[in-house]
């Protein structure tokens, strides 16, 4: 007691005065504090506490459904339920990590490696833990609510398209956007998680076919238990489109790749409305709807043949002997072919080099240059009109330019110039390039869709069209002008031809498939049908008696009907199918579907008489060749161009 | 007073504080691992001052329960003393029949279980279950959760399936060693897997926050009627397979949840009466493995073609072996494969189609094309 007397003395008024101050000045330090929170930043903290309570659960559109020009449908939704995982509210997760592991059927370190991926996003945003889940999942979901508030699933609307791959390519598939993606400014609108169209009709109307995401304002308690709705932003539903995709040509056009690598590209060339576009091999799009797996992925990437390219607007290949229809305008129209008469002895020497013809044709003019496809002519062609004058029809038709098709990705191909070959090989041109320019080898490189709009615009007199997937009258037009800056090229163009030479060239197409044409086998009884067949060198040349079919020439055929102003145009391009005439009876297919439909709808067929099954349908048997038919048949006689 | 609180004034803080931390802390902190592990599988979120709240109560709770109870018996009991002897022998009688039935019964049920072993019906067979008495109430209105008499002391543990002879009652949340919370299934966060007995679709049950029970996953049908019964689907992994659950008692569209339809199940035991219920302890497959496998087998395949997709992915396109004509509505004239002639051996459909004859030439025909100087280019290919 009297030690802690002594003590209390010792303490002086002043230290006693200063111990009173700095506990004064604490208090009234906290006491601003308090202030602050409580007063102050009230407002501030009750949104904070309200963002904590009202939660926004988006409402996801559902994509806009595609159909045929008839209205059938080729793409539809189906529902969905997805699970996502929230990281707001509990901070247990790994505890429960197994459970969840259990319930929804995926490992726990792909769960983690989830987590571990979204880490440093923000904690409001939920982890997409699996899509499409099973019913089963979905019951074991809700069942655990209590024990695992985490986990939350979503209604959606996924992406179905057809099975086995049909009109894949023209079709395209959906996926989650890429961060790539994202720092795209064309998709500046878009966020991450975000499904949004990756090719095909579904990359390029893809604002079209998405619609507007709604949201709902759901009022969570502490435990984050849904207690009651605020309100709705309803989601604005995709808009549904008519392609002008002819499902019956579809059909005739797949059936015809069957089996077959390359592509068919059917067109109506008064309008430039796509009937039909197959590309092989396919891909299955729904692989990529739900989450692609490795072995799918590794399976097409690998794959030689590109099943992910559309070879209609993608394969820039040598058109071949199709090119010749683009070398007879120019011939005519510069007057330099009218009377060009050419012997045709199996080729023909240029500059100092031979290049060879496929037979000796004899006697050649204009009226059978292009039914027999006779190099040699066509090399004297393009001897007199001189390269400047062959690239600008080419040019003026649409070579080496993107036709404007309102799908992604489409190549350009080249048409050859002087100025072409400098920028590009650095290199000038010599005159033997020329040569074979004139029977589109060399340097000469097109698309199928190319092909089908040159052909068919000169067939229909000079009028060229802008090739188009969408059905006019369904897009707004500032919608449209969009679509077409996107999709640039040479568009709906007119050029000059005149009546004589019309009548010469389309007449000309029509004998190839006559019994001098090189396409007499396609010969399609009662049908009006033209065009014009390409045997095209592949780079590596043809290499006799060898079992590697990359080195087999690309089978191409361009055919139409009726042969002026043809009301559908048929290109065909079949990578190693070796003769143009393989490709043409492909187009027959295809021009017989569509005019078997056009003749039924008219009520014009004889329905029930059996047709007689003579063997040629009344055609003789081609006569310009001992008809190697088969893939693996006799080699033929000699190499043509290159 | 004065004294005694100034004389005490430092332990009695230091007892405050030291309980205040206490109880501080056994908010803060959960319930021991090891202990958890003897209660569930999961991660237990209970808190230690819930733990010790629930295990202080219910001695009291049980109390009040049963001296009601006994209160009622003993009264009742008096009262029917005096008939006794009257019911005694009827009952006697009562017995003898009883177990003549009973042994009756027991052949039919063994009867029952071969032939469903015969038809390779799948089910869980409940093996063991633990009967427990309702004793109270959660006390809130809107969580539907009762509490048991049982607890892990007895075997039981969280997500066990609790029924009545009726049907489904709802499952087991938080269990403590003496008593148990039920999770009722008409509680908004209940949930299970269930299926429409007849038409074999399955659906999501929800209780809903005005205590009804909800399928709300499904999309118009026109085979989903009121009076379907409805059982569980074992896919939740809480309720086993094949219970009963109820009936449907109305089918409506949800305008809230737009695809999807609103379809109200009258559940088969009475929820808002309960008394006695069975907690599933054990479930067993009485089946022989190689059943079993081809059970699940049959059942994968069908929920595999029961699948939204698949049901509209045939109404698409398709390139197919046969019949893929007719799934497009052509009128199947498109140059049919079997017509080709002339093909590149080996390749198919590589001939060239049969065309069909016509009654009278068009603008298709060989020679119907008009000479160019009577076209204009681009334009129609016949003069009209």
């Amino acid at each position: 007691m009297d030690t802690g007397i002594g003590r209390e003395e010792k303490l002086s008024a002043a230290k006693l005065h200063m111990t009173q101050y700095v506990v004064a000045a604490v208090m009234l330090v906290l006491g601003i504090g308090l202030w602050r929170l409580q007063v102050l930043g009230s407002d501030n903290y009750k949104v904070l506490a309200e963002q904590n309570r009202v939660r926004k659960v988006p409402v996801l559109a559902p994509r806009g459904k595609i159909f045929d020009r008839e209205g059938r449908i080729i793409v539809d939704n189906y529902p969905s339920v997805s699970c996502y995982l929230l990281r707001d509210q509990q901070q247990k997760l790994e505890a429960d990590l197994p459970l969840i592991s259990g319930g929804l059927h995926i490992p726990v370190d792909q769960i983690e490696a989830d987590l571990k991926r979204f880490q440093y996003a923000p904690k409001y945003q939920s982890i997409p833990l699996k899509q499409d889940i099973t019913p089963d999942e979905q019951a074991f979901i809700e069942a655990h609510r209590n024990e695992l508030p985490e986990l939350e699933t979503l209604d959606e609307q996924r992406r179905l398209y057809p099975r086995d791959g049909f009109a894949a390519h023209m079709i395209g598939y959906v996926g989650e956007i890429s961060e790539n993606d994202l720092n795209e400014e064309k998709y500046a609108a878009y966020s991450p998680g975000d499904v949004v169209g990756k090719s095909g009709v579904e990359e390029a109307y893809d604002s079209v076919l998405r619609g507007v995401d709604g949201s709902r304002d759901v009022i969570v308690n502490s435990h984050g238990k849904e207690v009651g709705t605020l309100g709705q932003e309803m989601a604005t539903p995709g808009k549904d489109l008519r392609l002008t995709l002819d499902l019956d040509l579809q059909m005739a056009a797949e059936k015809a790749l069957e089996g077959k690598i390359g592509a068919i590209v059917a067109m109506d060339p008064h309008t430039g409305e796509i009937l039909a576009m197959v590309s092989r091999p396919t891909y299955d799009p729904n692989e990529f709807a739900v989450r692609l797996t490795k072995a799918y992925w590794k399976s097409i990437n690998e794959d030689p043949n590109h099943p992910m390219m559309n070879k209609a607007l993608q394969a820039q290949l040598a058109p071949g002997s199709t090119f010749k229809v683009i070398m007879t305008l120019a011939g005519l129209q510069e007057n330099v072919a009218q009377d060009m008469h050419v012997v045709c002895n199996g080729g023909a020497t240029f500059y100092g080099h031979f290049f060879g013809c496929d037979k000796h044709h004899g006697s050649v003019d204009i009226h059978n240059a292009l039914p027999y496809s006779c190099d040699t002519f066509y090399y004297t062609l393009a001897a007199k009109l001189g390269i400047d004058k062959i690239a600008a029809y080419g040019h003026s038709v649409g070579m080496g330019m993107k036709t404007g098709i309102d799908l992604p990705d489409e190549q350009v191909g080249v048409m050859p110039s002087e100025p072409w070959k400098l920028k590009t090989l650095h290199d000038k041109w010599y005159a033997g390039d020329t040569i074979s320019v004139g029977i589109g080898q060399g340097f000469d490189e097109a698309t199928p869709i190319q092909l089908a709009r040159a052909l068919s615009g000169i067939a229909s007199g000079g009028a060229l069209v802008r090739p188009h997937v969408l059905l006019p009258g369904q897009i707004s037009e500032s919608q449209q002008t969009a679509i077409e800056q996107t999709y640039t090229g040479s568009g709906a163009a007119r050029i000059p031809i005149t009546t004589e030479n019309w009548q010469t060239i389309t007449d000309d197409m029509a004998n190839v498939l006559s019994p001098i044409g090189t396409a007499a086998e396609a010969h399609l009884e009662g049908v009006d049908f033209a065009g014009k067949t390409g045997t095209a060198d592949v780079i590596s040349g043809r290499k006799k008696g060898t079992a590697d079919k990359s080195t087999i020439p690309n089978a191409w055929f361009v055919g139409m009907t009726p042969r002026r102003n043809p009301d559908i145009v048929v290109a065909v391009l079949w990578e190693h199918g070796y003769w143009g005439n393989n490709s043409a009876k492909l187009a027959a297919q295809v021009i017989n579907a569509y005019v078997t439909k056009q003749r039924s709808k008219a009520g014009n067929l004889m329905r029930y008489a059996s047709a007689p099954k003579t063997d040629g349908v009344g055609q003789p048997v081609a006569k310009h060749e001992d008809a190697p038919v088969g893939l693996g048949g006799s080699a033929p006689a000699t190499p043509t161009g290159q | 007073m004065e004294s005694f609180l100034s004389r005490f004034k430092n332990s009695l803080v230091l007892i405050t504080i030291v309980l205040v931390q206490a109880i501080g802390l056994a908010i803060q902190v959960q319930r021991p691992k090891e202990d958890a592990k003897t209660l569930g599988t999961d991660g237990q979120h209970t808190t230690l001052l819930r733990y010790w709240t629930v295990s202080l109560v219910t001695p009291f709770e049980k109390v009040i329960h049963w001296s009601s109870f006994d209160v009622w018996k003993v009264w009742s009991g008096y009262v029917g003393l005096r008939h006794a002897h009257q019911q005694n022998e009827q009952l006697e009688l009562e017995i003898a029949r009883l177990r003549q039935e009973q042994a009756a019964f027991a052949e039919d049920a063994a009867q029952g279980r071969r032939l469903q072993a015969l038809l390779a019906f799948k089910q869980q067979y409940i093996s063991q279950t633990v009967a427990a008495q309702v004793i109270g109430t959660s006390g809130v209105d809107s969580s539907r959760m009762l509490y048991l008499d049982k607890g892990s002391a007895d075997g039981l543990k969280p997500d066990q399936a609790v029924i009545t002879p009726d049907g489904v009652v709802g499952k087991l949340r938080d269990v403590f060693p003496h008593t148990a919370q039920l999770l009722l299934l008409n509680d908004a966060t209940s949930g299970a897997g269930v299926v429409l007995e007849s038409t074999r679709i399955r659906g999501i049950l929800r209780g809903t926050a005005n205590g009804r029970v909800q399928i709300n996953n499904l999309t118009a049908d026109s085979r989903i009627k009121p009076g379907e019964k409805v059982i569980t689907s074992g896919g939740d992994q809480v309720f086993p397979r094949g219970l009963p659950v109820g009936v449907i008692e109305s089918v409506a569209p949800d305008p809230q949840h737009q695809p999807y339809m609103a379809i109200t199940i009258h559940t088969d035991a009475n929820l808002s009466r309960l008394e006695e219920v069975l907690v599933i302890t054990g479930t067993q497959a009485t089946l022989p493995a190689a059943a079993e496998q081809d059970a699940a087998l049959a059942d994968a395949a069908a929920e595999e073609n029961k699948r939204a997709a698949d049901v509209i992915a045939e109404k698409l396109p398709s390139i197919g072996e046969s019949g893929a004509t007719g799934s497009t509505g052509s009128s199947g004239e498109t140059g049919s494969t079997e017509n080709s002639i002339r093909g590149v051996p080996g390749i198919p459909n590589s001939g060239l189609p049969k065309t069909v004859p016509v009654v009278h030439p068009d603008k298709y025909s060989p020679g119907a094309a008009p000479p160019a100087e009577n076209l204009q280019p681009g334009g129609a290919s016949a003069p009209q």
